[in-house]
């Protein structure tokens, strides 16, 4: 045996240890690697504000422990990455098999459905890099939150804000509240390339995120929090693509603009004054337009009185109808139950609160 | 000092929970150049405390409280002249309801139509509905717009009959057009008559971005609440009157008696106008009230619904039929050329239909007018005299003028052609008319790029800087292939339409010469005017006016000079049904040749390609007889023939195609014929003026008078005497001696 060569793979077969070595390579990995290292020095950095106060709550606790191990990702975990992502949203590849034909159907059939409330084109398929999945719908990858993010593109066009981000000359910032693994803003960012978009998250959900974002747009300009000093964060803030802000530290960062502000079921998972920290934030930023896909509460939260009432207090809430059954249901299902449904609504902010 | 280039009224009443929003809305305007003017009817719920908080925190805003109640049309009013006395130099105005809510682009983004569209009087964006709870209804938005039309009585027809007013009225528009068009006139549905004012004074614009968020309590709208809302000292009678004959009284009284848009629109058209008002809208109420009276009856007489619902299911199941048919009709015609066929065969039954009911009323009609006696006398004398038999092509000639106008206008290259039926349509008439039309519509040589085939750019070279060959772009056997395709769809050769073939060829140009937009001038335009003559229905005068005969640009002759002798005779003959294949017509081509060739050096034109529908006579080829089929090639076969004609002493051969070119090079020429019942005449009588214009005989004989082609052949004056010498000269530079 040579001297140097690392006894537990000794006889494998070369082809695959080049694979791993391409792999690491990658420029998806190699994105990884710098995401991670970002994170870390996020989490060192907020460890003494989650213990005043900023702590995950019991449940996100729970659910961020599950994807520790993406910490020590392997170049094979980066390559399927959005295979990983079910640790967020709880879908599958398998989901996916096309084989399940009556399910393709629906999908199809929800997706012509939506297809006919777009006026303006603002479809676009899940990415087939890193693991990308879904049914192959007309040779277009299509999944349950590719749809979503598709209902919320044309909210956000019928409620008069998309084409204003995507007929942009002037340089807009976006902010979203809780970006999970990145779907959205690769969307939004793919039909609005002239915006910044700012992520507020969790740090161990960067992990997901700014890699995937990174990999799909991979000439991105990317800045953490923390990079420079906080009150530079957004120095230049025009020539970036992409800004991370820990949810710890959001309060700690003031951009010269925020033109609108994106959350999607996670306001219904706050506390009242959580959310209303967010949007008093947001209108403190002189933020024009707060878009919002909540149910008013879940079912489950008792700590939130109604996301809705919150946002009327600092923007006039405007309803935008989509379609009778909520983005998590097939078009077959019942209707929502009145008040009980998902619904898109664009804010517009308010003069006096 | 006052200097807001837009200026914002806003009739206030009784709104207070949805002012703020709205007032809100105006407020966050990307466009911050303006000034809103609220004018409160005596409301009686807090509208007067909203806009007084807001008043304290932005200058812009200003609050005027009416001193008694001024009812709607009123206060309408009198917001646009406070708004206007507040700012007077204000360019631009819209009036603002206390309910509804602006996207904060909405104002921006409708200054910015109007800055830029001067002809535009009122700019507006789609809009959705929303519910008292904000929540944005799923109504889709209303669409109307007149951007473009420029004849006013058209945008007056086109608002009438599809405005959307309770929308458009809180439209952004000139302020200095609104005041023209009255303002709010006091009668009923005043927003309608407002709209129809403004048409005349220019056109409307619709942004397609959803700008406005229109709030809507349902459908509230009814003349007793106008009635009541419009006048509270009291209703007029005329009040009473039905609303779209007000509106007429009202457009007649000020357009047609007051002249107050004079002299735009004098009192004839005024009054005009507002007849025009009447007819249409009391058209479009009946019908309303038509309906209504359906809905009214079934609601009343129950016993009637049944009734209604089965004339109801028989009309739908007739429709149902007529559906089906055309589905079946659909899949028997599949290709939509059999399609198009069939229309056309039916559109040209339905006329002929038509024509022989009009015309005999016209005509009747016409010879009352004729028998007048100022009529008899002066009018149909200089009518004749005018060439009153060119009156069926009347609107052929003016589609005619107007494509090649169209065809003219702009920079963009022109493609002439492209060029695919006979040879004698191309010389006898196709290139006349092109150098009529040059000349006519003053076109530049250097857009013109002419499409023909097989070398036929030489004729072309006085008329156009450009050409292109098809036979260059495809083989022999393709265009054989897709040419007598086109005929068999069309019937025959001739080019009445553009087909799918000349379409193609013409966007093979444009791919092989990269231009992307041409305009296309179709021999279709020459064939579709000059067929009036061609069928006896217009006089020579219709060809005449429409065409220029003069000799062919000069073609280059001297590479086949190289290979010809010095003075031949040129010869073509090919069988047709003017000149069938008989044992009879073989002998004598077979006679006239060698007696030909007796006399002089004799060049067969034959081409030994098999380009189109004429069969060559091959005659065996001897002494003094010369073949030059080894110059022929698909691509200049006609550039040779034509050179050869050019350089030869006379031509003779079958009636018809390359016997005109004789003329055209100053080549006399013999032309014959054998079955004169398959000649056109008008063809013929165009052949022999064109000889006496380009003063080269041209002489078309039927073959039973061989006397006379034998005396003719006596007369000439040919030298060298024999073939046989002439073929000595020519022997060193021919590569295939025959």
């Amino acid at each position: 045996m040579a001297a140097g060569v690392d006894p537990s793979i000794e006889g494998v077969d070369s082809a695959w240890l080049e694979r791993l070595d391409t792999l690491r390579e990658s420029g998806a990995y190699r994105s990884y690697l710098r995401v991670r290292r970002e994170v870390l020095s996020l989490l060192s950095l907020g460890q003494n504000r989650r213990m005043t106060g900023h702590a995950p709550s019991d449940y996100w606790s729970g659910e961020l422990s599950r994807f520790e191990y993406m910490l020590d990702a392997s170049p094979l975990v980066i390559e399927q990455l959005r295979h990983h992502t079910h640790n967020l949203t709880g879908l599958l590849p398998q989901h996916y098999r096309e084989s399940l034909e009556s399910k393709k159907t629906q999908f199809a059939e929800k997706l012509a459905a939506l297809r006919k409330l777009d006026e303006t084109g603002v479809w676009v398929p899940e990415a087939r890099q890193l693991g990308g999945f879904g049914f192959d719908i007309d040779g277009e990858l299509v999944n349950i939150d590719t749809l979503k993010f598709y209902e919320v593109l044309i909210a956000l066009e019928q409620g008069a804000v998309l084409g204003e981000m995507r007929e942009a000359t002037d340089r807009k910032l976006v902010w979203e509240i809780g970006a999970g693994w990145g779907g959205f803003p690769y969307q939004f960012k793919t039909l609005c390339p002239n915006v910044t978009y700012v992520i507020t998250d969790f740090p161990e959900l960067f992990l997901f995120s700014a890699t995937y974002l990174m990999a799909a747009f991979p000439e991105a300009r990317v800045r953490f929090y923390g990079e420079v000093p906080a009150e530079e964060t957004f120095m230049g803030w025009q020539e970036l693509d992409f800004v991370f802000i820990p949810d710890m530290f959001h309060a700690a960062v003031r951009p010269e603009r925020v033109d609108l502000t994106i959350n999607m079921v996670s306001f219904q998972e706050m506390t009242t004054q959580q959310v209303e920290t967010y949007v008093r934030r947001a209108h403190a930023l002189d933020c024009q337009y707060l878009y919002s896909l909540n149910r008013d509460r879940s079912h489950h939260n008792r700590e939130l009185s109604n996301v809705r009432s919150i946002l009327s207090q600092y923007y006039w809430p405007r309803e935008v109808p989509m379609l009778p059954v909520s983005y998590t249901k097939m078009l077959d299902a019942n209707p929502d139950m009145p008040g009980r449904g998902y619904k898109h609504v664009v804010g517009w902010r308010r003069v006096r609160t | 000092m006052s200097t807001a280039r837009v200026v914002i009224g806003a009739p206030l009443y009784n709104h207070a929970d949805e002012l703020g929003e709205a007032v809100e809305s105006l407020l966050l305007q990307t466009h911050q150049d303006f000034r809103l003017v609220c004018v409160d009817d005596q409301s009686t719920d807090g509208t007067e405390e909203v806009v007084r908080d807001y008043s304290v925190l932005d200058s812009r805003i200003t609050y005027t409280k009416n001193p008694r109640r001024l009812g709607m049309i009123g206060n309408w009013r009198r917001a646009f002249e406070l708004a206007l006395e507040a700012e007077p130099d204000a360019e631009y105005f819209a009036w603002a309801s206390d309910h509804d809510v602006w996207h904060p682009r909405w104002l921006e983004t409708l200054v910015r139509v109007l800055d830029e569209r001067p002809e535009v009087v009122l700019a507006y964006p789609r809009n959705w509905r929303i519910g008292p709870d904000g929540l944005m209804t799923d109504k889709r938005p209303w669409e109307f717009d007149t951007t473009g039309v420029e004849n006013r009585r058209d945008r007056f027809r086109r608002t009438m009959r599809h405005m959307s007013a309770g929308n458009m009225i809180y439209a952004l528009g000139r302020a200095d057009a609104i005041r023209r068009a009255g303002i709010f006139r006091h009668v009923l549905v005043p927003d309608r008559l407002l709209l129809m004012e403004l048409s005349l004074e220019g056109q409307f614009h619709q942004v397609s971005e959803m700008l406005w968020f229109r709030r809507w309590y349902g459908p509230i709208f009814s003349l007793g609440r106008q009635r009541r809302a419009f006048f509270p000292d009291g209703r007029p009678l005329y009040a009473y009157l039905p609303w779209w004959i007000g509106h007429a009284a009202s457009l007649t009284w000020t357009l047609g008696v007051r002249a107050e848009r004079s002299p735009e629109i004098g009192r004839v058209t005024g009054a005009r106008l507002g007849a025009r008002y009447l007819w249409l809208a009391g058209f479009l109420h009946a019908r309303q009230q038509l309906k209504q009276v359906r809905i009214d009856i079934l609601e009343r007489a129950v016993f009637l619904k049944p009734l209604y619902i089965r004339a109801r299911g028989t009309w739908r199941g007739i429709e149902r039929r007529r559906a089906d048919t055309a589905k079946r009709w659909r899949r028997s015609f599949g290709s939509s050329e059999k399609r198009r066929k069939l229309l056309q065969r039916v559109r040209d039954g339905a006329k002929k239909r038509v024509k022989r009911i009009v015309f005999p009323v016209g005509r009747a009609m016409l010879q009352g007018i004729r028998a007048l006696p100022l009529m008899r006398s002066v009018v149909v004398p200089w009518l004749a005299r005018e060439e009153i038999d060119q009156v069926p092509s009347g609107p052929e000639v003016f589609a005619m003028r107007k494509t090649i106008k169209l065809a003219a206008q702009g920079d963009a290259p022109i493609v002439v052609g492209p060029w695919l039926s006979e040879v004698g349509f191309e010389v006898l008439y196709w290139i006349p008319f092109l150098a009529w039309a040059v000349e006519e519509f003053e076109i530049p040589p250097e857009r013109l790029i002419v499409v023909s085939r097989g070398g036929a750019h030489v004729w072309y070279r006085d008329i156009a800087a450009h050409h292109a060959d098809i036979f260059d772009m495809m083989t022999v056997k393709q265009f054989r292939k897709r040419n007598e395709a086109r005929w068999a769809d069309g019937g025959n050769q001739k080019q009445m339409a553009p087909a799918a073939f000349d379409e193609y060829i013409v966007k093979l140009v444009q791919e092989r010469r990269g231009l992307e937009d041409v305009n296309v001038l179709h021999p279709s335009v020459m064939y579709r005017l000059l067929r009036y003559y061609w069928y006896e229905k217009g006089a020579i005068s219709l060809l005449n006016k429409h065409t220029v005969y003069r000799p062919l640009p000069a073609v280059e002759t001297e590479e086949v000079a190289r290979v010809l002798p010095s003075e031949y005779v040129a010869v073509r003959f090919y069988f047709r049904p003017s000149f069938p294949d008989t044992p009879e017509n073989r002998a004598l081509v077979g006679r006239v040749i060698r007696s030909l060739a007796r006399r002089a050096p004799v060049v067969l034109l034959n081409t030994g390609l098999s380009l189109d529908d004429h069969e060559d006579f091959h005659p065996d080829t001897g002494m003094g007889i010369h073949s030059i089929e080894h110059l022929m090639t698909p691509s200049r076969n006609l550039a040779v023939q034509s050179a050869v004609i050019a350089g030869a002493r006379m031509f003779v051969g079958t009636y018809g195609g390359l016997s005109y070119l004789g003329p055209f090079y100053g080549v006399p020429a013999i032309a014959l014929f054998s079955n004169e019942a398959e000649l056109v005449a008008t063809h013929v009588d165009v052949s022999r003026r064109l000889s006496r214009r380009l003063e080269a005989p041209l002489v078309t004989l039927d073959v039973r008078e061989v006397a006379v082609l034998q005396m003719l052949f006596d007369t000439l004056d040919l030298t060298p005497a024999t073939g046989a010498e002439a073929v000595d000269s020519a022997q060193p530079k021919t590569e295939h001696p025959s």
